[in-house]
């Protein structure tokens, strides 16, 4: 069975490469059927890793110990359903996997694009199935292969490394059939952890369609708004993935990790963010080029950048170049996938600036008062905080080498040099809706500024003033004014007028056209205008999870204490006042038969009443000998009441716990929730009716008078 | 002060229950004068916040599990009760065992380079962007026909399918 | 499919255009840097652990120790020069340390005689429990803490327990990653002493 499934991901590998030189001659030579005959390639490369995973799952599930693989992440006591998504619990399944889905993109871009866009087809299939080759060449084996002539060439480190890729296929059979796997590492077994990965991986590999289109786009010149056309929906779904697998990640990392966060600012959290970055500029920017000819060079060079910083970030990850929590165990990808990002990246700049006059603006910038220029803004802004990012995560590697010297850099770096770049984001969120293409006439910017900003100066002004909210903007515990967090409240609250504002003149707009109920015209309004208005509430979401993360960043009040049983703690929350917790008893609670779970439970009393009964635990993972602390919640709009159990003896008489309470962190997935469903919408597609019934001009309108 | 209409008796056992609080109160006050110089976990967790374990990564101090991280918890306490400062503790963890056990390195030799790169970036960014929106609002445009002639039929395909975007 | 053809007098009328010099350079100016950071990654990944400098000659190191009649005097590689020493990385929270701290002892009671000095190194430990770890296994070689973490990075240990085999004239002979065991110590010093 593990045979079939090898040969499957082998021929797979034959076919890829057939599919991308036949592609490359075709589009060459001219030859029509050379390029079929690619397109086939791909889809039957799509089939055949569908049936090596398929056939990788029917291992796991049978406990097929004699493939190294399944012995590695799977073990007798693990349940079905956790024996599934081991597929992606170790590096050479989650590969397998991510190579699977990066072919049924490539299968179906084919498929979406043979009818339209044929011109970009040869190139579209050559980017994506010498992606895809090189994936499945890491766990194919092949690679191996290499090991002879490098230690004939005196490389013996470089041959032991490709020596040891041949463990990294999916099916390698051990020579003795082991009595029991290891098993998973713990930590993922949680719904969260299995979700996150293939989330993101989602998001990842999408970004490698709208990549792929803008190397056709370069490579066959035809460089207006049309490679940008053809894939913006693909950018939105991909970007949306992203995302979610972002949000997932800190949703995950913040109720089971147990520490009370839900970013760490680690090396592999930043190698998701890092596209993400670079992804959200390149969406926004390409709106400018549909609209006004610009930015031609910097959308190519955008997602350029978001497709190597997507292959950069899985070198970071399986590199072990810079160590992480996250970290796979070091091999020989690192170096494979620093050659492979390196040569994608020149490649494609290279070709970028001999295709540099096919991208030339096709407009002028009239005013720094217009949108053109917040968007210039906008890119620049985005750029900069992921240099940032990516110098703090690489800091450790050029310090270590280059002055001899370890250092590490942790979250305050990143929070004060990142904070402010994201606050400035914030603002631009808030004015760019209302800036006019090509030049703000000062009226009219005064106009549509004024209300949001009386708002935003009202709401600064009361929390200032107000006696009775003091305590939501001064730092716990001090008598210490956050100037800088009061006046970003006064930013959101501008920002949410201005979205507003945007509603509810469409609203009035409509109903004066079509006499419409004000719930029908909102309908009505969001359905016609899905891109604009599906941005608006991705904004509404964003300034949900700013709140969020003011909150929790500033306000957040933490105490740990050893407590006797019927001992009781008091913490005291910002917003809402105190909270006594008292320990009433300990537990050894049901769990699977491979771990051990403890329990404390905690009365939590407010003013004498009590409000809730909360229990912490801790799970021993006695295979692995691997803890994890679960935290016990209680969640309300204002705050999370955050504890969990730390540590115990003498069977329980004492425990020592550690309380959190993390004031507004709930807007933080309530706006994620918003900007999930904001993006819904933007990327929803046009009904088959909607689209006939639109009556469209030769050209999209250029250089005319904007609006 | 004298109420003269007070028995003798009383002003001596007033006077003795007085003093035996004040000795009363002065225990009190010096046990828990005591009990203060006894730092909290809070307190502790406060200067291990700033701390990274040195053995598993990308986690601080005071949330860490480990041995080695209880055992500098437990050290982080004796100087806190010694009246050490949370820097005084911070320049001791770093001299004792490294830089690279705080959270960000110090600001001295190679590592001033961690914050002068994003200030030179800053400085970069801000150029890029004036002269950026100089030279964007002095170009001359191009016509529009000249990009995509071969396209044509393709595009009027496309802009039903699709539907060009309108204002 | 036509691939379009470079559309004519394209460079001509166009003011504020990048000449093809200069984008010459901006795009020697991108390569160069990413060629930078990869040159940088590259010798990142390389594996730059201790058993790389079997055969090399050992970094100098300095330690003062804390344990028993060594209390308060200082070491170093180049005061020993001449001297068999063995150097020995170690943790008080160290499992594996464990199990060779009374085989390294005896060690260093029988060969003491003969000029071998075992040097023991406390990383990343305070200095109570490891003075608790060096009582519990009754070890009297010099002992002292890893000021700075200085000797581990200077040694490019990657865990503990290391040991490294430095010879009379300083070279490190062997580099032993995790515990040894008696019979593997004993001809290591053996063998080492012979070679005078």
């Amino acid at each position: 069975m593990a045979d079939l499934g090898y040969a499957a991901l082998l021929l797979a590998l034959v076919l890829a490469v057939y599919a991308s030189v036949a592609a490359a001659t075709g589009e060459r030579r001219r030859a029509a059927e050379l390029v079929l005959s690619a397109r086939n390639a791909a889809l039957a490369v799509a089939a055949l890793l569908t049936i090596a995973v398929a056939i990788e799952i029917y291992l796991l599930l049978s406990g097929d110990f004699r493939t190294f693989y399944v012995a590695q992440v799977t073990n007798r006591a693990m349940p079905d359903f956790f024996k599934v998504t081991a597929l992606w619990g170790s590096q050479a399944g989650s590969l397998l996997f991510w190579a699977w889905l990066m072919s049924l993109f490539g299968a179906a871009v084919v498929l979406g694009h043979w009818g339209r866009m044929r011109v970009f087809v040869p190139t579209v299939i050559v980017v994506t199935q010498i992606t895809l080759a090189f994936f499945v060449s890491l766990i194919s084996g092949v690679w191996a292969l290499l090991a002879y002539p490098l230690q004939l060439l005196g490389q013996s480190t470089a041959a032991q490394m490709m020596a040891e890729m041949e463990t990294l296929n999916p099916f390698y059979q051990l020579g003795f059939t082991p009595n029991d796997g290891t098993g998973l590492n713990p930590l993922l077994r949680h719904w969260g952890m299995i979700i996150h990965p293939p989330v993101l991986y989602l998001g990842f590999v999408g970004f490698v369609v709208p990549f792929a289109f803008a190397i056709a786009a370069l490579v066959t010149r035809q460089t207006g708004d049309l490679w940008i056309r053809v894939t913006r929906r693909w950018t939105l779904v991909a970007w949306l993935f992203l995302s979610m697998g972002l949000l997932l990640g800190m949703w995950w990392a913040y109720g089971v990790l147990g520490w009370g966060g839900y970013w760490a600012w680690d090396p592999v959290e930043n190698a998701a963010l890092m596209p993400w970055l670079t992804g959200t500029a390149f969406l926004h920017s390409v709106m400018i080029q549909e609209k006004r000819g610009m930015f031609k060079v910097w959308n190519m060079a955008l997602i350029i950048i978001t497709y190597g910083l997507v292959i950069f970030g899985t070198f970071i990850t399986r590199s072990g170049v810079v160590s992480s929590v996250h970290s796979f165990a070091q091999s020989g990808v690192g170096p494979l996938f620093l050659i492979f990002v390196a040569v994608t990246f020149i490649y494609s700049v290279v070709l970028l600036f001999d295709r540099l006059d096919s991208l030339r603006s096709e407009s002028v910038l009239d005013s720094m008062f217009s949108r053109e220029a917040i968007f210039l803004l906008n890119n620049l802004l985005f750029l900069a905080v992921f240099f940032v990012t990516f110098w703090g995560t690489l800091f450790p590697v050029v310090s270590e080498l280059l002055a001899g010297q370890k250092a590490i850099v942790g979250p305050p770096f990143f929070n004060q040099v990142a904070g402010p770049l994201f606050a400035a984001l914030v603002v631009l969120m808030g004015i760019a809706p209302l800036m006019p293409w090509r030049r703000a006439s000062r009226e009219r910017l005064l106009r549509m500024v004024v209300w949001p900003a009386v708002g935003g100066i009202a709401v600064t002004g009361l929390l200032l003033l107000v006696p009775g909210l003091r305590q939501f903007t001064v730092l716990p515990g001090t008598q210490l004014r956050l100037v800088p967090v009061t006046l970003f409240y006064g930013l959101l609250t501008f920002v949410v007028a201005t979205i507003g504002l945007e509603f509810w003149r469409g609203v009035r707009t409509r109903r004066r056209a079509t006499g419409e109920g004000s719930l029908a015209a909102l309908v009505a309004l969001i359905s016609h205008n899905r891109r604009r208005y599906g941005g608006y509430l991705i904004h509404l979401g964003v300034v949900l999870i700013a709140l969020g993360v003011v909150g929790t960043s500033f306000f957040k009040v933490e105490t740990q204490r050893n407590l006797a049983r019927g001992e009781s703690l008091t913490i005291v929350s910002p917003l809402t006042g105190a909270y006594t917790l008292t320990y009433l008893s300990f537990s050894t609670l049901p769990a699977p038969d491979d771990v051990r779970r403890t329990g404390a439970s905690l009365m939590v009393q407010r003013d004498g009443q009590t409000i809730d009964l909360i229990q912490p635990s801790h799970d021993f993972y006695m295979t692995q000998g691997q803890a994890m602390t679960i935290p016990a919640m209680r969640h309300t709009l204002a705050e999370d009441l955050y504890v969990i159990l730390a540590g115990w003896e003498d069977g329980g008489a004492s425990a020592t716990f550690k309380a959190f309470v993390e004031p507004l962190v709930n807007w933080l997935w309530i706006g994620g929730l918003v900007f999930i469903v904001g993006t819904g919408i933007a990327a929803w597609p046009r009904r088959a009716d909607e689209r006939a019934s639109l009556v469209e001009p030769a050209m999209p309108v250029r250089a005319a008078a904007g609006q | 002060m004298g109420h003269n209409n007070r028995r003798p008796a009383q002003g001596v056992l007033l006077r003795a229950c007085s003093g035996l609080l004040l000795v009363t109160l002065a225990m009190l006050v010096t046990v828990s004068l005591a009990r203060s110089q006894e730092p909290s976990a809070d307190d502790v967790n406060r200067v291990a916040k700033q701390l990274s374990c040195p053995t598993c990564t990308g986690i601080n101090v005071a949330d860490c599990p480990t041995e080695t991280c209880a055992q500098w918890r437990a050290k982080i306490g004796e100087l806190l009760a010694e009246g050490k400062t949370d820097q005084e503790i911070l320049d001791y963890f770093a001299a004792r065992y490294g830089d690279h056990v705080l959270q960000v390195p110090p600001t001295r030799g190679f590592f001033v380079t961690v914050w002068l790169v994003p200030i030179v970036g800053l400085i970069v960014g801000i150029t890029a962007f004036l002269y950026l929106a100089r030279r964007w609002s002095r170009r001359v445009p191009l016509p529009s026909a000249d990009n995509e002639p071969i396209v044509d039929e393709y595009l009027q395909r496309v802009e039903k399918d699709l539907g060009a975007w309108k204002q | 499919m036509e691939a379009v053809t470079e559309h004519s007098s394209s460079a001509a009328h166009f003011e504020g255009t990048t000449p093809r010099r200069r984008r010459f350079v901006w795009l020697i100016i991108i390569l160069l840097l990413v060629g930078a950071l990869v040159a940088l990654l590259a010798i990142g990944l390389q594996p730059r652990t201790s058993l790389l400098l079997q055969g090399k000659e050992a970094p100098d190191f300095h330690l003062t120790a804390f344990n028993g009649q060594f209390d308060g005097q200082s070491f170093s590689l180049s005061a020993l020069r001449g001297k068999i020493v063995v150097l020995n990385m170690w943790a008080s929270w160290c499992v594996e340390c464990e199990k060779e701290a009374v085989v390294l002892e005896r060690a260093w009671q029988d060969h003491r005689a003969r000029g071998v000095w075992f040097i023991g190194v406390d990383y990343l430990d305070t200095d109570t429990a490891g003075l608790e770890y060096l009582r519990q296994y009754g070890i009297t070689y010099p002992n002292g803490p890893d000021i700075g973490s200085q000797i581990y990075q200077a040694y490019r240990c990657t865990g503990v327990p290391e040991t490294f085999f430095i010879d009379r004239q300083g070279v490190v002979q062997h580099v032993q990653v995790g515990p040894i065991g008696q019979s593997q110590l004993y001809g290591l010093l053996d063998r080492l002493l012979a070679a005078d």
